[in-house]
This record gives C-alpha cells, structure tokens and sequence, in this order.
C-alpha cells in the first residue's frame, strides 16, 4: 500500500527540517565566524556578517596557537582521553565479559549496584575524588584526572558491553573451547572480535569523557596554565570583566575538528551501537 | 637474497634518516624553548674568557683560567670558538643560542652514531628527554656523550686480529671524550677493558698503546692540563671528590637512588612540558631494556656490563644530577631497541596467522587521513606564520625587568631621561638609575635608592623629576624627596601645604621652580619654600607639561593652563579624567585621557578613541613626542589587565601589541623617547625598550 504525502504537509515537513538544521548548524557556523572577526567580538552590526564572512583573519588562530599554550592544552586534553580510553577499554571489556559468561558470588548485586552508582550524579562525588587523588599524590596530576575519569565511566561503558556480550551465542565460544581454547582465549579470539561495535562505540564514549569534560578537570588540574586540558584553559582564558570572544572562538573551532573527524570516521558504529547493549541485559 | 638484502638496506637508511630529522627538529625545538639552566652562565663566562684571552693572543690566560676548572677545557673552548666565529657581533644573548646550537649538533651526532650501529636504537636516544636536553644547553654534556658512543662503537668493530682503523678511532675518541668531561670515563673505560680482553682477547701490550695515545689526545685537547698536569689533574679530580661530599650536593638532597628515578620517569617533560610536548618515553625505554637483562647477558654481555658499572656509579657517587645519567642512556637505548625488537617479531609472527590486530583495530579510509593531514597541516601553517609574524615583530625590542636586571620592581610608575644616557626610574620598590655601559665589553651599570640605603620616606616612588640645579626629586606614596648627590631632604604634606601626600606628578622648569602635584593640588618649590597654588586647590592632579612659560596639569576634571610669569589660569574640561598632558613640538596640545586620545583646537578637544582611529584602547595613561609630530601613546584595556603602545604621526597609527611586536603587552604607565629608542614603563613587566630604525 502506497500512502501519497500530501504537498501542503511535504512542504511543512521540509521547512520545519530545514529549521531544525538551521537551529543545530547555525551555533556552529557562529563560533566559526567569529574565530575569523577581528578584535574580540562576539557580534557583528554586519547583519550580513552575522550570517556570510565579510571579513576574515586567521589572527586568532595565530594568537591561541603562538602566544597562548594552546598546543599544550590540546596535548594534554589527547593524552587524558586517549589514556582514559585504553584504560577504560582493558577494564570494561574484562568486566563485562565476566559478568556475562561467569556464574560468580556477587555477580547480581554487583550488577545492582552498578545501576545504583549509575543514578549518582558524579558532580557531588567531586570532593572525595578529589580528597583521595590528594592522599594518593595525584591532585593536580594528569593521571588523577584519568584514574576520575576512568571511574566515572566504566559504569556505563561495563553494562554496555555486558548488555552486548550477552547477545553473543555462547555456543561459540563453547565450539572454541572443544577446539583447544581456554577462556582467556575465548575471550581475546572469539568475543572481542565480535564485540567490535560496541567496543568502538564504548572507546568514542570514553574518548568524549575525557577530551570535553569540565568540571572534574578544572577541579583536580587547576593549575599550572600548561598543565590544564583544553576545555580548562579556554574557560580560563575568560575573566569576570572580559572574555577574549575571537580566541576562544578559535580554539573551539580548533577542539571541534579532530572529533568531528574521529565521528565521521565511526558514524557508522555510531548508528547501531549505543542500542546494541539495550537489546538483552 | 640479494634483493631482500638491499630493501633492508634501503629500510634502514630510511629508518636513520627519519631519526636523524627527528633528532634535529627536537633538538632545534630545544634550543630555542628550554630555559637558560643553572650552569649554563658559568660555562658560558668562561667562553668569553677564553675568546677574549684568545682574541688578545694571551694563551697563557686560557690555561691559566681557573673558573670552573675542575672541568677539563675542551667543551669551554668550543664554545670559545663559537664566541670567536661571532666576532664583533658576539653578544650573551645570541652566543648563548649558538653554543646551544653547537651542543645540539653533537647531541644530533650522538643519534648518528647510535643509529648507524641500530636504527631503532638511535631513535630512541633521539627522542629520549634527558639526551635532547643537556645536549641542547650550554652543558658539557654533548661532545663527551657522542664520543663516547663513538669510542665504544669503534671498539666493537675492532678486528681481533690486530689494531685496526677501528682500534685507534675507538682512543681518540676516548681521550677526546675524557677532555670533555671526566664523569663518563670510569664507566666506558669499564667497557672497552671488557670488550678488550673477555670478548676480543686483545694482548695488553696493544690496549697499553690504546691508553697512550688515549691519554695523549685527552692532554693535548684539556689544555687547562698544559703548565702543571699532574698537580692539575690531581686538583680536578680532588674538587670532584670534595664537591660531592660539599654543602651545594646536601641541600639539594637528592637520596641514593634518585639515579633510578631520573632513568624511570622522563623529569625533563615534568619541568618543560612546553619543550617535551610528547611527554618523554624515558621511563618506557628504561624499563623495556631492563626486561631483555637476562637475554643481553647471555648475547652482549659488555652492554649489561655498561648499564650496571654505570647505575652503580651513578648510584654510589654522592652528587646526582640528572645530567649524569646521560653516561647509560645509550645502553639503555640499545637494550630496549632489541629487546622492542624482538617483541614486535613476535607480534608480527602470530598476527600473520591470527589476523588478530587487523580484525581489531579500526582500518581508517583515505578520507580521514586526508582530513587529519589537511588539519594538521592547516595548524602547522597557521603556527608558522604566526612564529615568523612575531619574529618579525620582535626585532628591536628588549626588555628590563626585575629577573633580568637591577630593576627593583616590574612596576615603574615613571621615567626620567638624564644626561649621559641616564635614565632614573621610580618603581613600587624604589628608585633606580640605569647607565648606559660605557664601552660595548662593559655591563651597565645601576644604581639603587631604598629606604634601606637613601632617605626615600617610602619604597613606593611614583614620579621623577631633575630640577635646573641638577636635584633629583621623588615623588613618593608618602612624601617628596630631595636628592642632590650628596643628601637628601623629605617633604611631608604638611610641609608642602597640601592635604594629601600621595605625589603623583613632578615637573620643574628653567627658572627652578618644581612642581609636585597631588590628589589635593599642586604646590611649587620656589628655590626657598613651597608655595600652594589656589587654583588647584582640592584638585586631582595625575600629570603635568612645561612648555616655555606655561605649565600644563592634567587633572581628574580636565586639563588647566597655569601661566607661570602671569599666574593666571586657564581650563579645558575633558569628558574623562585627564592622566597625561603634552605640547608638541609645533605647539599642539594632547591629552592623554580615559575616553581616548584628545587634541585641543581653539578652546575644544577633538577625541580619537577606538571607534574613529586606530588607538588601540580608549583609556590613554601617557603620551610622548618622538620625532617631531609622532605621538607615543600609551593605552590600557578598559576590563582586563594590560594596554598597548601606539605611534601617531598626524595621519597614521601604529599599534603595538603582543601579537605583532616584542611589547609586553602590559599597561605603559610613562614613555621616554630618546636617542632612536622608546622606552614604555609598565605596570607589570618593567621597562619595554623599542629600537625605532627604520620604523621610526
């Protein structure tokens, strides 16, 4: 059966889509414009200029890149989200297989209690983290800040990949041990391999955990300004009287880029793999 | 066969040369951004000591030098040379980056070596932080470092047989290396007596020889040795002994073991991050070699034999700088190329099979290798553009802040031109007066006024001025004061007649008269006594001008015309308060006030700011006439710290910020042009100095 769409709701349907991607570009397209305005301003009274380049300058770019340390922010920024994600990776995926295939003393309320830390919001754990990396010697240490990040996330990123392994027949697995593997083995050679999507999207969620967070960030590495990632440095960059508008423009837009391009790349796991955890569990 | 030996070929020259340029941009990258270390002076001093004994044919004077002596001399005097080559033009500053440069050329020939012997090992000695910093610093590091990779790289291709090319290399470059620094000698003499009689089997007679000509080459390069060697070298090492057991090695305290923590953590990259953008490998490359102890004992023993006489010498002498480890970085490197080596085999041997890793890890498309070199490349422009922007930029300009200089403080409230070159300056801690050297060899010279050491009432100076009897006076947060080169005389506000003592402003004129304004009005010394000026009573008064018979206030309300000869007055109010006055010289008055730049014409301002030229922020803190009709303006932001320096010539400006020139970027408080240069008081980076040439 085909139903025709009428015209008058097609063309309602167009506009309200090319609202909707008005509204979700435009931000975008505002901070790329303003990262190329001169001076420091935030708007134009260019009404042209608010929507086309009418003038452009890379100045911002230059001075967020040469005289700002810029390149430090952004390095420490890959080392705690790279980090956080190799981290993240070796435990999760080791935890979620066990709670999938091991039959173990605690494995049910371990599980509840997973979703019940889940429901705390992390922001209020902020002070203990920070009290214990400071009893451990790793406040204002890029390795505190992954340790917090590490466990903020493998709630999520454990019940994810549980929720995917348990879609995985374990009769393969079982194949794979009358054929010689242990379960070590199985594990490596027969379930990582088929949990890749999950596990690309578990790495790109430990990857944003890292690269974009704030406020644990800003608390744990509040100093030195070559120390801090880059979401801190370009909040930093603002005072109570001022805030520097082209050059934190140019700084997000430099931000931005590299994971825009990480999430081109893995938009097709992206599509399926956040519900490939939902479908049992 | 023969095809697959030459791809190997072909491999590993790629392999070396991909070292190499990794090497050279890290080192080059060091040399520029690294911070000028704790000895780096010393050595450095001591270059120009001997080029300047040298340049005088005084080589006695070179031998004889006993700074820093227990080193031995053949590193100081390749830094003499780069002094020599530079000739008339040498300066601390670029002979510094040339001796850095020079050290980095043998850190850089130190990779060579290593990676002739082993790619991958050379490789890591290139990114490896402790080598690429103390072979980038004017250290004595780096020739010693790379000759004695040489000397033990020589060694091993040493024929069993009889003494070769290889064997005699192998002890000049030992005795060159002992001339350079004694430290690694214990430990590479430990080796090659190894390699020598365990592994090579060379009669004694023959090493007797190898030590002759080794011990020669070290004499004839350390000429510190030449008029008294044994009693020299006696001295040397003796200084060594009691050095380590002296007070500088107890303060610092390092324990016993922090050897092990310099080869375990890569410590460079936690004190330059900006230069060790990559964190350091240090600690990976350490432990990677350590795990293939066991295998190398059995393979090559003399390089477990490297590593453990050098860790135990590190380990049992009492000073521990990190610059010491250096003597094991190549065993290590060594050690750890094999050892990754042989992992990767591994890897590789079963992924062949598995397919394990292929499966696992993502295969990315063209597109985002293209995407991800477009970006890097677009940062790489930018960056380059802005490097070279801003060393363009910064030609011309210099800086005097308290870190480099006399300076008291990095807040200077005012500047005052004296004769000879003179410039006295008031600071947040007292005053200071700069001449110039009085040859290019010299130093310049200082001379500081506290109130330890003068009779300022306070150390907080806010203005300066020299009266036509020659007296210096100093406006202070509590008072004047009267310097004539012998005494000095303070006068409170109460003596001056005024309510307040805060003297922000000082002028004095041809007839002798000085001014001192406050923030309730302005008294005049008449030689005798002070004397209020009713006009200006409860008056806010931040600068002043004498022009012929005219003295120009700048005050919170405007700006006041006081005839000197008459005693009348005239006001020209402003819109904001005016900080600074000036009559140019072809008798335009300016303003220099906190809603823009003002320039009087009949009885009215007409106001640059922002919006209608190119000043750079409206609040204008002071003014100066550089050539005739070329204003130096002064400016501060309006809601952050900082302003900006700009020139007016009547039609264009130019602006000087942080992002195109060598300013501080901090807010200019008093400018002072003179003699072709501009000197700009700041609020927080002391004094920013800008050579016009042909800018000007």
């Amino acid at each position: 059966m085909n139903r025709k769409t009428k015209p008058t709701v097609r063309i309602i349907q167009v506009i309200l889509a090319i609202l909707a991607t008005f509204f979700a570009v435009y931000p975008v397209w505002f901070v790329l414009l303003a990262s190329g305005r001169a001076g420091q301003r935030l708007l134009t009274l260019n009404l042209l200029g608010t929507f086309i380049p009418t003038e452009w300058s890379f100045e911002n770019y230059q001075v967020m890149l040469f005289q700002q340390p810029f390149l430090d922010w952004i390095r420490n920024s890959f080392f705690v989200a790279i980090m956080t994600t190799i981290s993240c990776l070796l435990i999760a995926t080791s935890a979620a297989f066990a709670f999938s295939r091991m039959r173990f003393y605690g494995r049910e309320s371990g599980l509840v209690l997973f979703l019940a830390i889940q429901s705390f919001p992390g922001v209020l754990s902020l002070v203990p983290i920070a009290q214990l990396l400071s009893a451990i010697g790793l406040y204002k240490n890029l390795w505190g800040l992954i340790m917090a990040y590490v466990a903020g996330t493998l709630i999520f990123t454990t019940m994810n990949l549980k929720g995917y392994f348990d879609t995985i027949p374990i009769d393969l697995e079982e194949a794979a041990m009358i054929d010689g593997c242990g379960p070590v083995q199985s594990f490596f050679l027969i379930a990582l391999p088929l949990a890749r999507p999950a596990i690309a999207i578990t790495a790109l969620f430990a990857f944003m955990a890292g690269w974009g967070e704030y406020v644990l960030a800003s608390v744990l590495i509040p100093a030195p300004d070559t120390a801090v990632t880059a979401m801190v440095g370009l909040y930093k960059m603002a005072n109570q009287l001022s805030v520097p508008w082209g050059y934190f423009a140019a700084g997000a837009v430099m931000i931005i880029i590299p994971i825009l391009i990480v999430f081109l790349y893995l938009q097709r796991y992206l599509e399926g793999g956040l519900t490939l955890g939902g479908v049992k569990g | 066969m023969s095809v697959s030996k030459s791809e190997a070929t072909a491999n590993k020259t790629v392999a070396s040369i991909l070292v190499i340029s990794i090497a050279i941009l890290l080192r080059a990258w060091a040399v520029f951004m690294l911070p000028q270390d704790y000895d780096e002076p010393i050595y450095l001093q001591v270059a120009f000591d001997y080029a300047d004994a040298i340049r005088h044919g005084d080589f006695n004077a070179v031998i004889n030098n006993v700074e820093v002596r227990e080193h031995p001399a053949l590193v100081k005097l390749v830094y003499s040379s780069v002094i020599l080559a530079l000739g008339k033009a040498a300066t601390y500053v670029n002979a510094f980056y040339a001796s850095r440069a020079v050290s980095a050329i043998f850190g850089v020939i130190a990779v060579i070596f290593l990676a002739i012997m082993d790619p991958v090992a050379g490789g890591m000695l290139a990114v490896h932080t402790l080598a690429v910093k103390y072979t980038s610093q004017v250290y004595l590091e780096a020739i010693p470092h790379a000759l004695t990779i040489l000397a033990v790289f020589t060694f091993l291709r040493t024929s069993k047989e009889a003494p070769d090319k290889w064997f005699w290399l192998s002890a000049l470059a030992l005795g060159a290396a002992t001339a350079g620094k004694f430290t690694y000698i214990p430990v590479i003499a430990i080796v090659i007596v190894y390699l020598a009689f365990f592994e090579k089997k060379i009669p004694i007679h023959w090493m007797v020889l190898y030590g002759l000509l080794a011990g020669t080459i070290f004499y004839t390069l350390d000429i510190a040795l030449w008029h008294d060697p044994f009693n020299r070298l006696l001295e040397s090492l003796t200084y060594h002994l009691h050095y380590s057991q002296g007070v500088h090695v107890a303060e610092v305290g390092y324990p016993w073991y922090q050897p092990i923590i310099w080869v375990f953590t890569s410590s460079p990259a936690q004190w330059h991050p900006n230069v060790f953008f990559y964190f350091g490998f240090d600690g990976l490359i350490s432990i990677i070699a350590v795990s293939g102890l066991k295998r190398e004992w059995i393979e090559r023993r003399w390089l477990v034999i490297w590593l453990a006489s050098g860790m135990l010498f590190l380990l049992v002498w009492p000073t521990k700088w990190p610059q010491y480890a250096l003597i094991i970085t190549p065993a290590l490197c060594i050690m750890a190329a094999e050892s990754t080596r042989r992992f990767y085999s591994w890897i590789l041997e079963r992924e062949s099979y598995w397919e394990y890793l292929r499966e696992m890890f993502p295969q990315p498309g063209k597109w985002f290798w293209l995407s991800i070199a477009a970006f890097v490349l677009f940062m790489g422009v930018i960056y380059l553009s802005a490097a070279i922007k801003y060393t363009v930029g910064r030609v011309g300009w210099s800086h005097l802040t308290s870190e480099s200089s006399f300076l008291p403080s990095d807040t200077v409230y005012d500047l005052l031109l004296g004769s000879n070159g003179q410039m006295v300056m008031a600071t947040e801690k007292g005053a200071a007066v700069w001449m110039p050297p009085l040859s290019v060899d010299l130093p310049d010279r200082w001379q500081l006024f506290n109130t330890h050491n003068s009779g300022l009432p306070v150390d907080k100076v806010l203005a300066v001025v020299r009266d036509a009897q020659g007296n210096l006076w100093f406006g202070t947060q509590h008072g004047l004061a009267r310097y004539d080169e012998k005494s000095w005389r303070v006068f409170s506000a109460t003596d001056m007649g005024l309510q307040t003592d805060q003297m922000r402003a000082l002028a004095a004129d041809s007839a002798g008269y000085v001014y001192a304004g406050s923030l309730s009005g302005i008294s005049m010394w008449n030689g005798r006594a002070w004397e209020v000026l009713p006009a200006f009573n409860n008056e806010q008064v931040f600068g002043f001008f004498v022009a012929k018979d005219a003295l120009w206030v700048a005050a919170k309300r405007g700006v006041f015309l006081h005839h000197i000869s008459t005693g009348t007055d005239a006001f020209y109010p402003t819109t904001a308060s005016a900080n600074a006055v000036l009559v140019d010289s072809q008798g335009t008055v300016w303003a220099a006030t906190s809603s823009g730049l003002a320039r009087l014409q009949g009885d009215d301002w007409t106001y640059f700011n922002t919006a209608n030229s190119g000043l750079p922020y409206n609040i204008v803190r002071t003014l100066a006439e550089g050539t005739p009709g070329t204003i130096w303006v002064g400016t501060s932001r309006s809601a952050d710290v900082g302003g900006a320096l700009a020139s007016f010539n009547g039609q264009d400006w130019t602006t000087y910020k942080t992002d195109n020139s060598g300013a501080s970027g901090a807010e200019p408080l008093a400018i002072v042009v003179t003699n072709g240069q501009v000197w700009t008081a700041t609020r927080t980076a002391g004094i920013d100095i800008y050579r016009l040439g042909d800018k000007r």
